[in-house]
């Protein structure tokens, strides 16, 4: 299972992170959310947070989305030493997607309004 | 725990210095955040008869107490001043993700006072406040400026910044943070007589620790799901504000030219629908679901090409129908260019409509005009026109002025067409039309607004906006609810749905503070708002002969106006007699010391009472 992202229909509210971190934290804080949505200046990427890598990656990549040019480390999923997003703020625990229990009930898709966010088995 | 942060940072750019404070727990208890805090700070520390744009003003910025925390729509962020249009007290509210970044830093309110002596900006990171030097950042435009300034302080920078209007003065210049601003009153001016470039913050994300975290946790999601289906918040994420247009002008409370008409023709071509078509993607504010802004794309001037999110209504009557235009590629382009020079787009409007009428009357010729030929719906001669007032060039510099100064300027017979109240151009509803808008922008602490208490049941037609009974009463309970809402900072776009009671336990959950519970506490906080305003702008002078309505509004009937035709306040006295009842003011529209007794702000306020000049006339 997993949660697929249409970027093309997100629109940037990022109630997603809202949701989430209602779902898993205390205060309601978008840094302490599991899905952090991007938004560059016209795009918006939501990016669900993935395992937690130890090591960081020699190189730096040039990923393509839909024909634009995009900085690897902001697509990639994965919790890592270098990256700040996917970490408690705090105590910088990595933080990784649990699909908000078992049976899993993501509350980023229950929430999403735009429909950016659906879940694939 | 609770979401207010308790603690103010004050800037003085004369010494550069800054410092903290904390800000005393009765304060919080009697202004809540924002506009009330904001307003209770500025009458206690500025002198009277203060230069709006000298040194000795301050800018104010705060956000509200439910900001940060997760329910949507609250994150707007307020700046307080005094106005260099209207003199008075004034609050602009603009959205973007800049109030959240005065929260995550860890103040209410940013209070900026001094003039720095050379071109500077603020940058704010968690090691302080820094002083930098903005030489190579003047005459950017906030677009531009923001971008470097991210570049140059990293990607997490929000930035609240002035363009080239600010720095050259024009009275009506405006704060822009993302693609929000914080339109009216001149709060740019201030900015820009401060030498102030920009504020920009780069802190991490600390949410406010609410008080009862699991009971505000469930009214998130209570929030959320009333909001979700609610179908003028639809209205708002899909059309935007842009939909108001077409009922306005059926009811024929459309300006038009100058406030010569209430409705115009062509209004199909300027609808809701056809800027919807226009729409390229969204764009919204921080922890807000409704995105209300669309982004649409330029063809003309220095952004063209380029997508600007906008316009809203009061942009489209500003450039459209007021102008006697109904073409909305013009007014998306003449939004894109009031976004780059920084400049507020009704005031602009009604600058450039107060131009176009006094070449109608020849009062004015093209040799005032730089060879301009201002005639209604002359879009090539009106696009320079607005390049000039953002450059303060030429005619620009007598209409840079506002309407007001524009008119005293150029003469007595261009005094009658200056449509503004207290100094402030008018916004977007004709007030002949619908008499609680007539009341509502007479009595309003700081002039032709469109948002200091809105008459929400003429507006839906529950109550008939023609008759001039009980508007007194209505509209001042419009502007305590509108007061309480500014000071929470609750939008009113994204907060379709909600009421005092939803409002009062979000404020229970997040602070704890008991007597948020009861709704007539809160409603007495909205009135002791209103009248610490009212305060400050009677040490400043004004009183009951300034809470008028431009001559047009009171003697001339409105023409071409469907339903509206023929209409005009007949008797504005009468509505500001009950209205100033009903909020306990004398008849000059004075607080009673009672009045500031039973609100308690009679030690606050003691200039009002000790000062017999003020109750005598």
């Amino acid at each position: 299972m997993r949660i697929k992202i249409d970027h093309t229909k997100c629109t940037g509210c990022k109630l997603c992170e809202v949701a989430c971190s209602l779902q898993h934290t205390e205060a309601i804080n978008p840094w302490r959310s599991r899905i952090r949505v991007f938004i560059g200046e016209d795009f918006c990427l939501p990016v669900i947070a993935g395992p937690y890598t130890e090591a960081a990656c020699n190189a730096k990549g040039i990923v393509m989305v839909d024909g634009m040019e995009m900085d690897g480390c902001v697509v990639c999923r994965a919790s890592c030493p270098v990256k700040t997003a996917f970490k408690e703020p705090d105590t910088a625990i990595p933080l990784k997607c649990d699909f908000c229990g078992e049976p899993p009930d993501p509350q980023c898709v229950r929430w999403c309004e735009a429909d950016a966010l659906t879940i694939v088995n | 725990m609770t979401t207010f942060a308790g603690k103010l940072l004050r800037i003085d750019l004369s010494a550069s210095t800054y410092g903290e404070e904390e800000i005393p727990d009765r304060y919080l208890r009697q202004f809540i955040s924002a506009r009330g805090l904001s307003a209770r700070y500025l009458y206690a520390e500025l002198k009277p008869k203060a230069d709006p744009l000298g040194p000795e003003n301050k800018i104010i910025m705060s956000i509200g107490v439910l900001g940060s925390t997760g329910l949507q729509g609250f994150s707007k962020w307020c700046v307080m001043s005094k106005s260099p249009l209207t003199g008075t007290i004034f609050r602009s509210i603009a959205g973007g993700n800049f109030g959240a970044w005065i929260k995550h830093a860890g103040y209410d309110l940013i209070i900026i006072e001094g003039r720095a002596p050379g071109a500077s900006y603020i940058y704010l990171d968690k090691e302080g406040v820094h002083f930098l030097k903005a030489d190579d950042l003047s005459g950017m435009d906030p677009r531009h400026l923001q971008k470097k300034l991210k570049e140059r302080h990293g990607f997490h920078t929000e930035s609240a910044c002035i363009g080239m209007a600010g720095e050259r003065l024009v009275r009506y210049a405006v704060i822009t943070s993302g693609e929000r601003t914080a339109s009216r009153g001149g709060m740019g001016t201030v900015m820009g007589s401060k030498n102030l470039k920009a504020v920009s913050i780069n802190v991490p994300v600390r949410a406010p620790v609410p008080f009862d975290g699991i009971r505000l946790k469930g009214l998130v999601r209570q929030q959320i799901s009333i909001l979700k289906d609610h179908p003028r918040r639809k209205k708002m994420s899909t059309i935007g504000t842009a939909y108001l247009a077409t009922g306005l002008n059926e009811a024929g409370i459309l300006p038009v030219r100058n406030f010569q008409a209430g409705s115009i023709k062509d209004i199909q071509n300027i609808s809701g629908e056809e800027f919807y078509k226009l729409k390229k993607g969204k764009a919204g504010c921080y922890q807000c679901m409704t995105r209300c802004g669309g982004m649409r794309e330029v063809t003309r001037g220095p952004l063209s090409g380029k997508q600007i999110d906008g316009p809203e209504y009061e942009t489209i009557y500003a450039f459209g129908p007021l102008l006697g235009i109904t073409d909305k590629s013009f007014i998306i382009d003449a939004n894109a260019l009031c976004d780059y020079y920084g400049i507020d787009t009704i005031s602009t409007g009604a600058c450039v409509a107060f131009a176009c009428e006094l070449f109608e009357k020849e009062i004015i010729s093209t040799s005032d005009t730089d060879g301009l030929e201002l005639i209604w719906g002359n879009k090539s001669a009106i696009f320079p026109l607005i390049e000039k007032i953002g450059k303060r060039e030429g005619i620009g510099r007598i209409l840079g002025e506002g309407v007001e100064r524009a008119g005293e300027h150029i003469g007595e017979e261009a005094v009658i067409y200056s449509k503004h109240i207290k100094g402030l151009e008018m916004a977007g509803y004709e007030p002949r039309g619908i008499k609680g808008y007539a009341l509502s922008m007479a009595s309003s602490n700081i002039g032709g607004s469109h948002m200091y208490g809105r008459p929400r049941e003429e507006l839906t037609g529950k109550v008939d906006p023609f008759s001039e009974e009980g508007k007194g009463t209505s509209i001042a309970r419009a502007q305590k609810e509108q007061a309480l809402e500014d000071s929470l900072i609750a939008c009113t776009f994204g907060n379709s749905g909600l009421d005092l009671m939803m409002y009062s336990e979000f404020l229970t959950s997040a602070t704890g503070f008991e007597e948020f519970g009861s709704t007539e506490n809160l409603s007495k906080i909205g009135e002791r708002i209103i009248c610490i305003e009212r305060c400050f702008n009677i040490r400043e002078g004004f009183g009951r002969i300034d809470d008028s309505l431009p001559k047009r509004m009171i003697s001339e009937p409105l023409m071409n106006a469907g339903p509206s035709t023929g209409q005009f306040v007949k008797n504005i006295d009468k509505l500001l007699d009950e209205y100033y009842e009903a909020l306990g003011y004398t008849h000059e529209g004075v607080p009673t010391a009672e009045k500031l007794k039973d609100l308690g702000i009679k030690e606050l306020a003691k200039e009002i009472i000790d000062d017999r000049r003020f109750l005598a006339n």
